[in-house]
């Protein structure tokens, strides 16, 4: 097995790669002095991968909405029972995710670690569906979906996506609807189990309290030889422009809830992370609590705590989000983009640079602080094609002169969207 | 990790801290602990919405947080809690290690005395809070009351806990009532908040690499000046059995109805019998092997989520899920069958070692990040109890069957909330 040794001189860390025969790609960062251990088994299967093929076959296979957040719940069970009970024995604490491009199988242990890895290892290459156990989990998920029609959040988040994008699959519930996953059946969920959960698609990420010989053991005796197959995405080509630029929805809320989403550029792997820092520092500068942007709109009622912004980006999406409760979200928006105008025109300045650039680093230093965290980051660097470690590297080396270079190509007024939860009209 | 260590600074003022050097980041908070009551509930929630956002050196927001960029990021925030029939006004510091700084900066010190800072020299004008930053501040707290419905889970808890502690300090809301935050005035929160620092019971909490001598030495030269009339509190306030059952519906414009069971077990944190209930609340709803997630969510379909939780200050035990409208009595009458399995004794030794190794895990993991570990300190004080996670487990794990059936057989349904779709 081919094995690497990454280490940060900064953060006086490091960590271990290996390949496996199998295809798998194993990280493994033990944190001295740690008492739980966390591990994570994922693969490249996000709610956005509804169309794919493998190199064996001809064409493309096009799959309901939610297909892998159901395959997610239903991994979770095998012939004898639950995948939970085999973790009761050990105490550990067990779960699973769905996010837009990975699915991923966790635990959280502090005792019998190994017996832990192992029955990570064991379930989640053991599927086990029948039509009895799908129609009871469409159930299951049934109320999921409706929780969500209920979470104002988690609304304004989704209108904004579909405002944002015309062809992207990230526009759809993670979950799908109730009635694509009404189309979903015990064979359709063993076509995706083996176009993805294929070892040469998948990453084993284990950080905090364990032993690397007595995992790699386990590891070694648990994986089962995997055919090397090649997965083929096709994610539709997404116009530059967006959908709509304004999309409204009325809930059982106080005060309106809104998201505007800038689109961006997609880029890849280094390339996309330094951008994608770039633009946190000129988010920050822009509306970060010190700046006066944020001042103005806050002394003024229009925003209040809530008020935040993000970098949202994945394979095939990129996009700025502002998100907040206001009584006059529209006013927001003319503010914000007055705003990004004027900072375009006088460009960042050098001590507003410094000032975030070292905030944004002691955020990623602080990103190594828990065992969950550290996990989280390998697995999904790994997807991006990053090392867990580049970000440092960037921070250090950006120069006040890249960042602008960014600014000037993005957060443009014509891919731009809003979206509003309104209260419910008496 | 360390163990805890605790000093008083002066009368009711305590300083704590628990040394590690894993952490990369120190994380420093206080807490001023005081009874609830309807006169003061709104104004105290008020003070640390003023408190984070700058002090004399830093007399604005917006230098403030630039200040705070500068130090690598570090947060500053205030916040509003309740535990037993008190109320805590808090407010924290969170930075990275002198370690870590890439110009040598003394972060320690600098923390320590940012927080003491936020808490003793507030920016004032005329000896009071400024007027128009106290307006501003009362409408934004306004909204953030009015927008406690946006979140139907958390939403149906409260209103259900409301309803049944309504004879008790607890079941103020912890942020009070609009109309009690429109009478406050600049200086009826500046007079709230002299009593607080003369009276509350305060506890600061140091959790991280640092040197937390440092970080006493510096809040004990800021307390030094602070008069105090304090009068010791008691924290925990055992929540009287109702007679009857309660029952209570709200209808709004949602899809799916959430509905809330809360028990009453006339125990508090003091209590013999606070780890008995803990596993009792394991076994019962409290993880993915537990009698309602594997009957109300995997037998039965009923619910994405159905769980219970504990709280040993007041004693009480809360049950919630969301459920589809039609099935609310069904889910209902599976919830109190379960419970009655246990009472009965229909529990299994495995149950019951899943249960144990389960909170045996979550113990051993709060050493593992420095807001939890501040987190399960502060609690442990303030139930007057001082264990270690490793005690608590250890406390679980000697709980017998017998135990546990007991305690189920002292949970008594004071109240059914639910929270359904428009009155048809």
């Amino acid at each position: 097995m081919k094995q690497q040794v990454i280490k940060n001189e900064r953060l006086k860390e490091q960590y271990y790669s290996f390949e496996h025969e199998t295809g798998l790609k194993i990280l493994l960062y033990p944190m001295k002095g740690y008492r739980s251990c966390y591990a994570l088994f994922g693969t490249n299967l996000g709610s956005i991968d509804t169309t794919f093929k493998t190199d064996g076959d001809q064409d493309y296979t096009i799959v309901p909405e939610g297909v892998a957040h159901f395959l997610e719940h239903k991994l979770f069970e095998s012939e004898d029972g639950d995948a939970f009970s085999l973790f009761a024995k050990t105490g550990a604490s067990a779960n699973a995710f769905t996010s837009f491009e990975k699915t991923c199988y966790l635990f959280s242990a502090t005792n019998q670690i190994e017996e832990s890895l192992a029955s990570l290892l064991k379930f989640v290459q053991e599927p086990y569906f029948t039509q009895q156990t799908v129609e009871k989990e469409q159930g299951i998920i049934g109320q999921e979906i409706r929780m969500y029609q209920d979470d104002p959040e988690w609304r304004v988040f989704f209108n904004l996506l579909g405002a944002l994008y015309q062809k992207n699959p990230v526009r759809i519930d993670i979950a799908g609807t109730e009635e694509s996953i009404a189309r979903i059946d015990a064979e359709l969920l063993y076509k995706c189990y083996h176009t993805f959960y294929n070892l040469n698609n998948m990453v084993l990420a284990v950080a905090g309290n364990f032993d690397v010989e007595a995992a790699l053991k386990v590891i070694e005796n648990g994986l089962k030889p995997s055919q090397k197959v090649q997965v083929y995405h096709q994610v539709p080509e997404e116009p530059k422009e967006i959908c709509t630029s304004k999309v409204e929805q009325n809930l059982s809320v106080s005060t309106p809830l809104f998201q505007i989403g800038f689109k961006e550029q997609v880029l890849e792997g280094l390339e996309q992370l330094k951008t994608q820092i770039a633009t946190e520092i000129i988010l920050d500068v822009l509306a970060g609590e010190a700046s006066s942007f944020y001042r103005r709109l806050y002394d003024t009622g229009l925003i209040n705590q809530t008020f935040g912004y993000e970098v949202f980006t994945g394979r095939g999406y990129f996009a700025n989000i502002f998100s907040g409760e206001s009584k006059d979200p529209e006013v927001v928006f003319t503010q914000l983009k007055q705003e990004i105008q004027t900072l375009k025109q006088q460009g960042i300045t050098q001590a507003e640079f410094t000032r975030c650039k070292k905030c944004l680093y002691g955020h990623m230093v602080r990103r190594f602080n828990n065992v969950e965290g550290v996990a989280l980051n390998l697995v999904s660097s790994y997807f991006a094609g990053v090392d867990i470690y580049d970000s440092v590297g960037i921070i250090e080396q950006l120069t006040l002169q890249e960042v602008n270079e960014v600014l000037k190509n993005s957060l443009k007024e014509e891919f731009a969207a809003i979206s509003i939860v309104n209260p419910v009209k008496e | 990790m360390n163990q805890l260590k605790r000093e008083e600074l002066q009368k009711g003022i305590y300083f704590n801290s628990i040394s590690d050097e894993r952490f990369k980041t120190n994380r420093l908070s206080l807490y001023l602990v005081t009874p609830m009551s309807e006169q003061t509930v709104a104004v105290n929630a008020l003070i640390p919405n003023l408190l984070r956002k700058g002090y004399e050196e830093y007399p604005d927001f917006t230098s403030f947080n630039r200040y705070l960029n500068e130090l690598y990021g570090a947060y500053a925030d205030g916040n509003i809690d309740k535990v037993g029939d008190n109320q805590l006004v808090s407010l924290s510091v969170t930075a990275i290690d002198d370690r870590f700084t890439l110009e040598q900066e003394k972060m320690t010190k600098e923390i320590a005395h940012i927080l003491g800072s936020m808490l003793l020299k507030p920016v004032w004008k005329d000896g009071q809070f400024i007027p128009s930053e106290v307006e501003l501040e009362k409408n934004i707290l306004i909204d953030e009351i009015r927008s406690l419905i946006n979140d139907k889970r958390s939403y149906a808890v409260s209103t259900a806990i409301k309803l049944m502690c309504q004879n008790e300090p607890y079941g103020i809301g912890k942020h009070g009532t609009i109309q009690q935050v429109q009478q406050i005035t600049p200086q009826t929160l500046t007079t709230a908040y002299q009593n607080l620092l003369k009276q509350a019971h305060i506890e600061i909490m140091f959790v991280g690499c640092g040197d937390a001598e440092i970080a006493k030495q510096e809040l004990r030269n800021s307390f030094s000046k602070l008069e105090r009339t304090y009068q010791p509190i008691s924290i925990s306030a055992t929540h009287e059995i109702l007679q009857q059952t309660l029952s209570k519906t709200d209808y709004m414009d949602v899809t799916q109805s959430k509905m809330v069971l809360g028990f009453g077990t006339g125990i508090n944190s003091e209590s013999e019998q606070v780890s008995a209930m803990r596993l009792m609340t394991a076994v019962f709803g409290g993880t993915p092997t537990s009698k309602l997630f594997l009957n109300v969510r995997e037998k039965l379909s009923l619910c994405y989520y159905c769980a219970a939780r504990f709280d040993r200050m007041k004693g009480i035990i809360t049950v919630d899920c969301g459920v589809e409208e039609k099935n609310i009595e069904q889910a209902k009458q599976e919830i109190i069958n379960q419970l009655e399995q246990i009472k009965q004794g229909n529990i299994t030794d495995e149950e019951i070692q899943n249960a144990v190794l389960s909170l045996e895990n979550s113990y051993q993991t709060v050493n593992d990040s420095n807001a939890a570990v501040s987190g399960f300190y502060l609690g442990e004080i303030l139930a007057n109890t001082i264990r270690t996670p490793e005690q608590e487990a250890a406390l679980i794990k000697s709980v017998t069957k017998e135990q546990i059936i007991k305690a189920a057989n002292m949970l008594h349904l004071d109240i059914v909330y639910l929270l359904t779709g428009e009155e048809k």
